[in-house]
């Protein structure tokens, strides 16, 4: 009994402003696409020059969980709510809105590529900020030895299932805190493109060479976006710069 | 137009003349006990009502004697009261109607209250009554403070009265002219006992236990009358720390917060009936101790007995905040009817039936009630009720009450609004969603309750009891927390059609106790010691489902819960009463309780889709386990007028059965109850106070998930305040209270980790979210009479009570707003008819019943959030009730 009156008087004058203090406080930081500005890489013996190269991205939850699927990640710790087109022939930054969550550790990601089915919708469906309503277009030539030709590449990655994300769950390590003063997301579209058989296309004197739904190098590109070649992202510390 | 002005402002100030100076009586003094009976006192007043000269009969100038007999009851009020010398019909109900309001310090054998039967002479005169002569008071020894037994508030029997003061001689008219000013009307009784006589001594009623603690409260009619009380439930908003919501509709449930505890819908509190009936519902589909409190009709209420803490060996299961008893019982006698209409096409109507010379607690009443609801029309809602009891004699010095009733309601539910999109205008903040799964919610419950109880109390003071009771409730809700977030876990393709859950609960329980407390032992000069030993069990078979309908046609999409629930509950306990002195008492003793579950749970150990069945769908469990707990409580008057109470506790909540495993030991959380307070009771102002300061520790809690809809762990809390609480009854009439309860809630260790949240975040101190910090709560009542009109008395009510919370904590650092509503009633009677006005939240305060922060997607932004977000459920607005009540 002692102890609990010893315990009682220093908060007694405090008591009435004891009126938060359940953790996980809220944080809102802005987000952004970091490019490396890539127009031209190689793929084996083959240069591909970028004429267009546009990606949709968003939105994005980010969860505590090991896995951002829908059936293990109800519950965000975070989320960048706004669909965006990138171009990744643009140096610099993109803004990608605000990252909106509580503090804690993060996980995993699960995010759409401009092409979403939320619930209740009745099927995928494409945003109007998906490029061409896919979630990618990548326009450019490929050239080998003196022979090239225009690539037209509409990629379009879809959720499987009704409620789910596009891509299901990546890894996003990261602790966020009230100091966190951003996000930065990268992806390197070279890294996508480079399961693309140019090579072949070249060989074929197919011109323009398309690369479309359902086409081998269609689902090539899709499997390194979603899984071998996802999106890094990282929380940073420090000054906060403006919001975009 | 003028006469009648006239006539009322002299009235009014003849009245206010009358009130001022207290009318005479003449208080029994402490009367000698009969010859043979030394160790015995006689009831003395401490609260009388007058009796009203029968204004029909002033003509006459009839000078009439009434002689009453009145059993006393041993919480000191009128049990009984039969004419036993009449003067004329008139007179004898007259004398009747006051008598019933008397309160009485009991008799006493041996310092211990008894019950007693008197007889109270009623003089009648048409002219002022000389005054009464009062022979020398002598303090009376009237209620121990070891007795057991509380006197009722007022003042101390002892105290001189007024009586001998010369009645100023207002009136100026003879009562021929003017009969409605007269004051001669008033009958100027006085009672005495009958010396010489002995004294009938009965059992009857249920005895007023012992204080366990300064967190003890009694809450008595003229607290409960003070404001509107639309539900029983509003009747404890007056208990100290209390605040209840009912954001689920009429027919679900309220919700209750209580000194730090959400205690839901009464996962952490003790309900009881009389003493007898349990009113919580063990693993209820809804909420682990389901309790609705629809079922009692809130004019039936006598008194409440709020016990906070746990200190007390005859709580049981749930008590971990504190267990509530209702004493139900009638005061006025005869044939009330109220028919009330008012805001949102509100009717209600009461009637009840109180036969005269039964005891308080034999009454009937009906009850039924529909109304639209505020919002935009999805808050309808139509009930109806009755409860009877019957309380008579035996053979033996037995006392038998017979207690049945039975409650049903169907509402409809406006569900929840996310903050932001009141925010934004996306929905007003009265509405539901204009979505068919947001508009197909609604609730639909019963509850038939019966019990049958005995009592004998020994002129040794000794003291048995028996009950036995019944119960079957049926739930059924389909309530939308979330929108549309929800798959089928039988069919994960199918998602999306609504979060609309449909709970089912059907409970037959029924159940017996019984104590025998032993007669009064003296081991020495300086100890006395008391021991009680009781038992009770408590069975109950319970059907419950949990599904996914998709409005509007509640189709089902996903099963979630199909099971059959047993379990039986045996409690035993021993009470020990030691009296060192007439400065210092120790109460208290063990308790334990063996409970045990056998689950057929018919959706266990499912196949999970897409693979194959190797097995049967079904997990069959049982479980089994004992608690424990020790409660004692320490009592020292170091001055007559001051009580300091030191008193520990160990109580317990049985688990939702589903929860359990095969073989568990059944996992009781255990709550630890401290506390250390004062009552102060300063007599000739008739004001007491009462400071305390407390802790409880929950070896684990639960909080609501809006997903399932209903209670999860969430880990060991600890509750450390103070409470306040001030009453004061300053003047025949005046009844008024005030107390202030601050608490700090917090999480003990981080949540039980999940796989959704692996590693919980968690701040040591970390604040419990939805219990408020601070709660103020103040009752006033007034009642005065006016004096007469058109020969008549009228008689003028009026009180409010209101209620301040201080901003509660919600999870995410968040913080909801602060809350301040007052509700108010108004009533003016002229004899047989009255006509009142109840506010409730008289400032039209417009604030959130609760709130609650999870996700949800209602399809009110085009990219849904995966976010918990605050949710709110509105609370009533200014709602009025015109109200006519019939007095027959």
């Amino acid at each position: 009994m002692q102890r609990l009156l010893r315990s009682l008087l220093p908060f007694v004058p405090v008591l009435a402003a004891c009126g938060s203090g359940t953790g996980q406080p809220e944080v809102s930081f802005p987000a952004y696409f970091v490019s490396p500005a890539t127009n031209e890489f190689v793929v084996d013996d083959v240069t591909v020059t970028l004429d267009e190269a546009r990606v949709a991205f968003g939105p994005a939850y980010f969860c505590a969980s090991d896995s951002a699927s829908a059936t293990l990640c109800e519950v965000a710790v975070g989320e960048i709510r706004r669909i965006t087109t990138i171009d990744l022939l643009e140096a610099g930054q993109t803004p990608l809105g605000t990252y909106e969550g509580f503090a804690g550790d993060v996980r995993s990601v699960s995010y759409d590529h401009g092409i979403h089915w939320f619930l209740p919708e009745d099927g995928a469906t494409a945003s109007p900020e998906a490029p061409g309503g896919h979630s990618a277009r990548v326009r450019g030539v490929a050239s080998r030895a003196g022979a090239s030709v225009r690539f037209e590449a509409d990629i379009d990655v879809a959720p499987l299932f009704q409620g789910q994300r596009a891509v299901p769950t990546t890894k996003a390590e990261g602790t966020v805190t009230e100091a966190t003063s951003r996000i930065e997301v990268r992806f390197d579209v070279a890294s996508w493109f480079s399961a693309v058989d140019f090579g072949a296309a070249i060989d074929a004197g197919v011109d323009p060479f398309v690369i479309g739904s359902g086409a081998p190098d269609h689902d090539a590109v899709v499997i390194r976006m979603v899984s071998t070649h996802p999106p890094s992202f990282e929380f940073v510390a420090g000054e906060a710069s403006a919001a975009p | 137009m003028r006469f009648v002005l006239s006539r009322w402002s002299h009235a009014i100030a003849l009245a206010a003349g009358l009130l001022a100076s207290r009318p005479a009586f003449a208080q029994a003094p402490a009367p000698k006990a009969p010859a043979g009976q030394a160790n015995v006192t006689l009831p003395t007043v401490v609260e009388h009502v007058d009796a009203v000269y029968p204004p029909d009969k002033l003509a006459q100038g009839v000078d009439t004697t009434v002689e009453v007999l009145v059993t006393v009851e041993r919480n000191g009020t009128v049990g009984d009261a039969q004419i036993a010398v009449s003067g004329g019909e008139a007179f004898d109900d007259a004398a009747l109607a006051a008598v019933r309001r008397w309160r009485f310090s009991p008799a006493t054998r041996d310092g211990v209250p008894i019950r007693a039967r008197i007889r109270v002479p009623f003089h009648f005169a048409p002219e002022p009554h000389p005054p009464v002569p009062v022979p020398p008071g002598a303090p009376t020894d009237a209620t121990p403070p070891d007795a057991g037994t509380a006197p009722p508030p007022g003042p101390p029997a002892d105290k001189p009265r007024p009586a001998d003061k010369p009645r100023p001689d207002k009136h100026t008219h003879t009562h021929g002219e003017q009969p409605a000013e007269l004051d001669s009307g008033l009958a100027l009784p006085h009672a005495v006992a009958e010396p010489g006589k002995p004294i009938e001594i009965h059992v009857q009623g249920r005895p007023n236990p012992p204080r366990r603690g300064a967190s003890d409260f009694r809450l008595g009619r003229a607290v409960l009358d003070s404001a509107p009380r639309p539900t029983a439930a509003d009747l404890i908003k007056s208990a100290p720390g209390f605040h209840v919501m009912r954001p689920e509709g009429d027919a679900v449930a309220q919700r209750v917060s209580l000194r730090g505890f959400d205690a839901d819908h009464g996962q952490d509190i003790q309900f009881t009936l009389g003493g007898t009936i349990p009113l919580n519902q063990p693993s209820h589909v809804h909420g682990q101790g389901y309790a609705d409190l629809n079922v009692l009709i809130p004019e039936t209420v006598l008194r409440v007995r709020v016990v906070e803490g746990v200190y007390d060996p005859h709580q049981g299961d749930f008590a971990v905040a504190g267990s509530v008893d209702f004493d139900l019982g009638v005061e006025e006698r005869g044939v009330r009817a109220t028919a009330s209409y008012g805001s949102f096409d509100t009717k209600r109507l009461v009637a009840i039936f109180a036969p005269a010379g039964q005891s308080e607690e034999t009454f009937g009443a009906a009850v039924v009630r529909t109304t639209d609801g505020f919002g935009d029309g999805v808050r309808g809602s139509v009930s109806g009720g009755f409860t009877g009891q019957y309380r008579f004699e035996l053979p033996g010095d037995l006392s038998a009450l017979v207690h049945l009733s039975a409650y049903g309601a169907r509402g409809g539910v406006a569900g929840v609004l996310r903050r932001d999109d009141i925010d934004r205008r996306v929905v007003d903040f009265y509405d539901a969603y204009p979505d068919v799964s947001a508009r197909s919610q609604s609730a639909a419950a019963t509850r038939t309750q019966a019990s049958f109880s005995l009592q004998r109390t020994g002129d040794d003071n000794s003291e048995a009891s028996f009950g036995l009771w019944g119960a079957y409730a049926t739930y059924r809700s389909r309530l939308n927390f979330t929108g549309y977030t929800q798959r089928s876990r039988l069919e994960p393709t199918w998602a999306g059609r609504g979060d609309l859950i449909e709970q089912s609960n059907d409970d037959g329980g029924f159940g017996a106790r019984a104590s025998y407390r032993t007669r009064r032992y003296e081991a020495a000069s300086w100890l006395k010691s008391q021991l009680t030993l009781g038992a009770d069990a408590e069975a109950h078979s319970i059907d419950q489902a949990q599904n996914l309908l998709e409005a509007p046609q509640n189709e089902t999409w996903d099963r979630r819960v199909d099971a059959t629930v047993r379990s039986l509950r045996l409690g035993a306990f021993a009470d020990a009463l030691f009296t060192f002195s007439r400065w210092a008492r120790l109460r208290g003793g063990l308790r334990a309780d063996f409970i045990s579950f056998d689950i057929d749970d018919r959706l266990g150990n499912r196949t999970p889709p897409n693979r194959e069945e190797t097995h049967f769908i079904g997990y069959r469990r049982t479980a089994a386990g004992i608690a424990w707990g020790p409660r004692a409580t320490l009592e020292v008057d170091p001055w007559p007028s001051l009580r300091l109470f030191a008193a520990y506790g160990r109580g317990y909540r049985s688990p939702q059965a589903r929860q359990l495993e095969e073989g568990e030991q059944a996992p009781f959380a255990t709550v630890h109850s401290y506390e250390a307070g004062a009552r102060f009771q300063y007599e000739p102002a008739r004001i007491s106070a009462t400071l305390v300061a407390y802790e409880t520790r929950l070896s684990y809690d639960l909080a609501f998930d809006a997903e399932e809809g209903r209670l999860e762990r969430i880990g060991p809390t600890t509750r450390r305040g103070l409470v306040a609480y001030l009453q004061a009854n300053p003047s025949n009439g005046l009844h008024a209270s005030i107390s202030g309860t601050f608490v700090r809630a917090t999480l003990d260790s981080p949540p039980p980790p999940t796989p959704e949240n692996p590693r919980p975040a968690y701040v040591e101190g970390q604040s419990l979210p939805y219990v408020p910090p601070v709660v103020v709560r103040t009752d006033v009542s007034y009642r005065r009479a006016l004096g007469t009109f058109r020969g008549k008395p009228l008689v003028a009510r009026a009180g409010y009570g209101a209620t301040f919370l201080s901003p509660r904590p919600l999870p995410y650092a968040q913080e909801a707003r602060a809350v301040f509503v007052v509700d108010a009633s108004l009533g003016l009677r002229r004899d047989f008819v009255e006509v009142g006005v109840d506010a409730t939240n008289l400032l039209n305060a417009r604030y959130a019943d609760t709130e609650y922060v999870f996700v949800s997607d209602w399809q009110t932004s085009g990219i849904p959030s995966h976010l918990p977000a605050r949710h709110i459920s509105a609370g009533s607005p200014l709602t009025i009730l015109g109200n006519l009540t019939f007095h027959l």
